[in-house]
Parts: C-alpha cells; sequence; structure tokens
C-alpha cells in the first residue's frame, strides 16, 4: 500500500504553528544580527503535485526586477531544500545593515549578504522545526544564482516524486526596506516522516 | 607500525582537509598538518596568536561576523567559492598547468564551544573544481564570439539564409525574413 | 472564571487551553476566537477576566485588537502569546497595554505566574 502523502487540515493547521514558531525564532535572530524590526507573516503551506512545481515558482516569484535566489541543502530524516529569494535592492539594504558602507557593497558582497541570511533563516527555522518534531538536521553550504527566469532552475529528477511540499514566508523589514521570502520544500519521504511526527503532536492535545 | 593512541590527533592530522580551532578574538587554538605543511607555519609558532598577524589580507570583520553568527545560531555558517575564492591565501606549487595563483577555497565555521566562544574553520581546497569552472567559463566566452562573428556573417550577405533542422526552420538571416515578408505581401497574405 | 483564547491556529489555540485546564482545571469558561475582529467582538460580548491574543493574525492583527480591546476597556488584562519574539514586538505590546507576554511554546511556568499574578489583582 503506497503511503499516504497529502496533509488532513489539522496536520497542516499544526504544521503551519510550527513553522510560525520556528520562523519566529529565526526572525528572531535577524533582528538581532541587524538591529531592526522585522514583521512577521503567517507562513503559507501548500502540497502540491510535483509536476506542478515550476507553475507554482512561476507564480510565486516576481522576476521583472533583478532577484537573488539562495538555495540550500536540508539533510537528515526530514530533508529538502531551502530557498531564499529577494530582490537586489532589498539585499543591498540588508548590507548596508551589516555595516558595508556605499562603495564597499559590490555583486559579491551582496551575494556573500544573501548567503549569510538565508544561512541564519534556514539553520534558526529547520532547526527550530526539527527540534519540535525531535528530530536532526544538518545543512550544505548555500548557493546562489540570479535568476530572471524560472527556467533557469533544473530539477531534472523531480518526476521521482509524487508530491512536494512548500512553506513560504515573507521578511519585511518596512522601515528598512527590505523584503524576502523563504520556500521550503520538501518530497514524499520526508512528506510521510513529518506527518508521523506531526500526528504524535496532535494526539498528546 | 606504531599506533597513536590520541585518536583526536591522528584524524585532525592525517584529513585531506585544513582544521582550526580559533575563537571569536581570532586567536588560533589548533592548527592541524595539513595547514602546516601547506602554509609553512607551525603549530606551535601559531597557537595563541592572531591568524590576522599571519594573514593580513583577511576581511576581519566578515570572518569574525561568520564566527559569531555560527555560535549565536549554534549552527555553521560558511564561505562558498562562488564568492569567495579563498580565506588563507596559500600560493599553489602547480607548475605546468596553473589558472590560479592562490588555493581556492571552500570554508565552513562551525560552533565548538558557545561558552568559550570557540569555532571549528574547515578548509577544503575546491581549486581543481575552480580550474574546470573557471575553463568552461572560457570556452562559452569563445563559443559566443564565434556566434557573434557568425551572426554577423550571416547577415552580411545579400543572400537570403535559412537554416532547416528535420523540416523545422531553426535560424535565418535578416534577408530571408525580408524576402519572405515581402513575398507574403505581394500575395495579399497579412504579416 | 472567563477566558478569552485568540489564534488563527486551532492547534495553538488548543495548546493554550491544554496549559489553562492543567493549572485551573475545569471550573473555567473558555470562549475561541480566530483573529483580532472576533476577538474584539467577543470580548465586547462576555467581558472576559483574560484575554490570550496571539499577534500574527488575519483580518486584524494582535497589536490592532490589544489597542482596540484597551479602548473599549482599560483595565483589560491581554495577556500576548507569540511566535515573535523581537524585544521590540513585546515591547511595543506592552507599551500598547499588554498585561503580559508569554512566548511560544508556551512554558507552563510562566503561564502559571501570570495567572497567579492576575488572581492577586482581582483580590
Amino acid at each position: 500500500m503506497k503511503p499516504d502523502i497529502t496533509l488532513t487540515e489539522d496536520e497542516k493547521d499544526c504544521l503551519q504553528e510550527l513553522m510560525n514558531v520556528a520562523y519566529g525564532s529565526a526572525t528572531a535572530a535577524i533582528t538581532e544580527i541587524l538591529h531592526a524590526f522585522a514583521k512577521l507573516s503567517i507562513p503559507k503551506i501548500q502540497i502540491i503535485n510535483s509536476s506542478e512545481l515550476k507553475t507554482y515558482l512561476s507564480n510565486e516569484l516576481n522576476l521583472e526586477v533583478e532577484h537573488l535566489v539562495s538555495l540550500q541543502q536540508i539533510n537528515g530524516t526530514l530533508c529538502g531544500e531551502n530557498m531564499f529569494v529577494i530582490d537586489k535592492q532589498s539585499a543591498k539594504n540588508i548590507a548596508y545593515k551589516f555595516g558595508l558602507e556605499e562603495d564597499e557593497v559590490n555583486d559579491e558582497e551582496i551575494a556573500d549578504v544573501v548567503l549569510e541570511i538565508t544561512n541564519i533563516l534556514s539553520s534558526s527555522t529547520i532547526s527550530k522545526l526539527a527540534e519540535d518534531i525531535d528530530t536532526n538536521v544538518s545543512f550544505s553550504a548555500p548557493t546562489i544564482k540570479t535568476l530572471t527566469s524560472v527556467d533557469q532552475l533544473k530539477n531534472l529528477f523531480i518526476s521521482k516524486y509524487q508530491k512536494v511540499i512548500t512553506i513560504s514566508t515573507e521578511l519585511k523589514f518596512e522601515d528598512l526596506d527590505i523584503h524576502g521570502e523563504l520556500f521550503i520544500f520538501t518530497t514524499d519521504n520526508s512528506i510521510v516522516y513529518i506527518k508521523e511526527k506531526l500526528n504524535k503532536i496532535l494526539d498528546e492535545l | 607500525m606504531i599506533i597513536n593512541t590520541n585518536k583526536f590527533d591522528v584524524i585532525c592530522n592525517t584529513v585531506d582537509n585544513g582544521i582550526i580551532l580559533i575563537n571569536k578574538n581570532l586567536e588560533v587554538k589548533f592548527w592541524n598538518r595539513w595547514l602546516e605543511t601547506r602554509t609553512g607555519i607551525n603549530c606551535k609558532d601559531i597557537t595563541n596568536q592572531n591568524l590576522k598577524d599571519f594573514f593580513p589580507q583577511i576581511d576581519e570583520k566578515k570572518f569574525i561576523r561568520k564566527i559569531v553568527t555560527a555560535l549565536k545560531l549554534n549552527s555553521s555558517t560558511f564561505y562558498t567559492p562562488q564568492i569567495s575564492k579563498f580565506l588563507l591565501n596559500i600560493e599553489l606549487s602547480k607548475v605546468a598547468d596553473k589558472v590560479f595563483d592562490e588555493m581556492q577555497q571552500s570554508i565552513t565555521v562551525t560552533p565548538y564551544d558557545i561558552e568559550k566562544e570557540l569555532a571549528i574553520v574547515y578548509i577544503y581546497d575546491t581549486t581543481i573544481l575552480s580550474e574546470i569552472n573557471y575553463k568552461l567559463k572560457e570556452i562559452k566566452e569563445e563559443v559566443e564570439e564565434k556566434n557573434e562573428e557568425l551572426k554577423l556573417l550571416f547577415d552580411a550577405t545579400m543572400e537570403a539564409i535559412i537554416v532547416f533542422k528535420d523540416d523545422i526552420i531553426i535560424d535565418c538571416n535578416q534577408i530571408a525574413i525580408l524576402k519572405t515578408t515581402n513575398n507574403l505581401k505581394k500575395q495579399g497574405i497579412a504579416f | 472564571m472567563k477566558i478569552l483564547v485568540t489564534d488563527d491556529s486551532k492547534m495553538a489555540r488548543k495548546m493554550v487551553i491544554k496549559t489553562l485546564t492543567e493549572i485551573l482545571g475545569d471550573d473555567v469558561e473558555i470562549h475561541e476566537a480566530q483573529n483580532g475582529q472576533e476577538a474584539l467582538d467577543l470580548y465586547k460580548q462576555i467581558s472576559p477576566n483574560i484575554a490570550f491574543l496571539d499577534l500574527t493574525m488575519p483580518i486584524m492583527d494582535g497589536f490592532e485588537a490589544l489597542e482596540k480591546i484597551k479602548e473599549f476597556d482599560s483595565n483589560a488584562k491581554v495577556v500576548i502569546i507569540s511566535a515573535d519574539i523581537q524585544k521590540l514586538s513585546m515591547d511595543k505590546a506592552l507599551q500598547l497595554g499588554a498585561f503580559n507576554f508569554i512566548k511560544k511554546p508556551i512554558d507552563l511556568e510562566k503561564m502559571q505566574q501570570i495567572l497567579n499574578k492576575i488572581n492577586e489583582l482581582d483580590k
């Protein structure tokens, strides 16, 4: 019998709440480092067919303006990928907040700042989520691209999976005009694992 | 064969990458053999010294930030070779085929002791991968240049040129477009 | 005792209610709201002894709901329970008149302390 890789409403609600707490923790970490104040948004969770991933990304990402995309692999029983998307101007504004001067901010420095934010966000969020569902994760070094089209992202093996969970949250510092989005993608086996853990939590309530 | 019973020493000094134990003030507490052989700096000479005294070109602000972040989050931070070519400038001893003067590196900064503010810096030599990337980039630029030249020739001729692949038009020059458009107009076909 | 629990997440509300019943037993009347607007409307209807409020909610967020509840009832005891653990968020909530702030996930001891304080003030 094929394992069930859909989420019930209760499971989705539970995951959303766990993500809320995890992301709150991550945002607090960033704001401490940047000495700023972020507006937290409600995490959006969807389960889509793996064949629809590209369409999903085309709809979610507004690539008319130059964007930087940073990807980081998550390793462990809960495994998958983080994707942090940010427009170039927002990335520059983060660089200034990191203490870089106008003449120090070039493409390389901006990319490095985005990589660092990705790492901070993803390690805080996923580590907290992993802690709450009682599992361990580790992260590979993030990589970065400038994205003008979703076609630049190539997953030759996406058809191996049936479903993809997408969790998206916004990072917004209004006073600083910084706006980014974090996506977390996991697939079949991890979804089954997450379901088990979510149900354990729900049973205790 | 003499077996060294200190596993830590054996592992750290035989592994094929650099290992530094360092605090957030950049004071070195451990420097493994991989680094000794490649930098010529002995562990005993650099222990308790500031890394910047030996490598003044290090971006101190950025490095301290990465160490502090790793300790604060209790999670690794990284320098990716995509962006930061190297942390320690170690000259490569290559002779016949040398595209970079310094070793290209991937760096991971991992928290070791949060209370004592110590982190481990792992240094990986990614020169080979960087060289392959460099050569690919060169070839790509050559191909793009040749493409541009071909395009110029394509459009310079007075002859219409249409390129077919499996009965489908995959490319043509300006003259071909012009002549086709004119022909269609003459036949009263809107284009 | 009447308590209002507001959170857009059903699970989060259940967790608060579980903690409250562990401390106070079953002899407590608990009302639930899913967003700030519902919280404000319910508050006006039932006048609870304590209102627990999340910050990140749709339609009306916790900060706005807190402000409006305090406008309606300056003595309202509103405790914020939120995943938004930035210092500035906590400070803002206290400035707007929140009685206290509990970080998620809820710590039983902290909840106990707050309920004790409210109890003492009500005597």
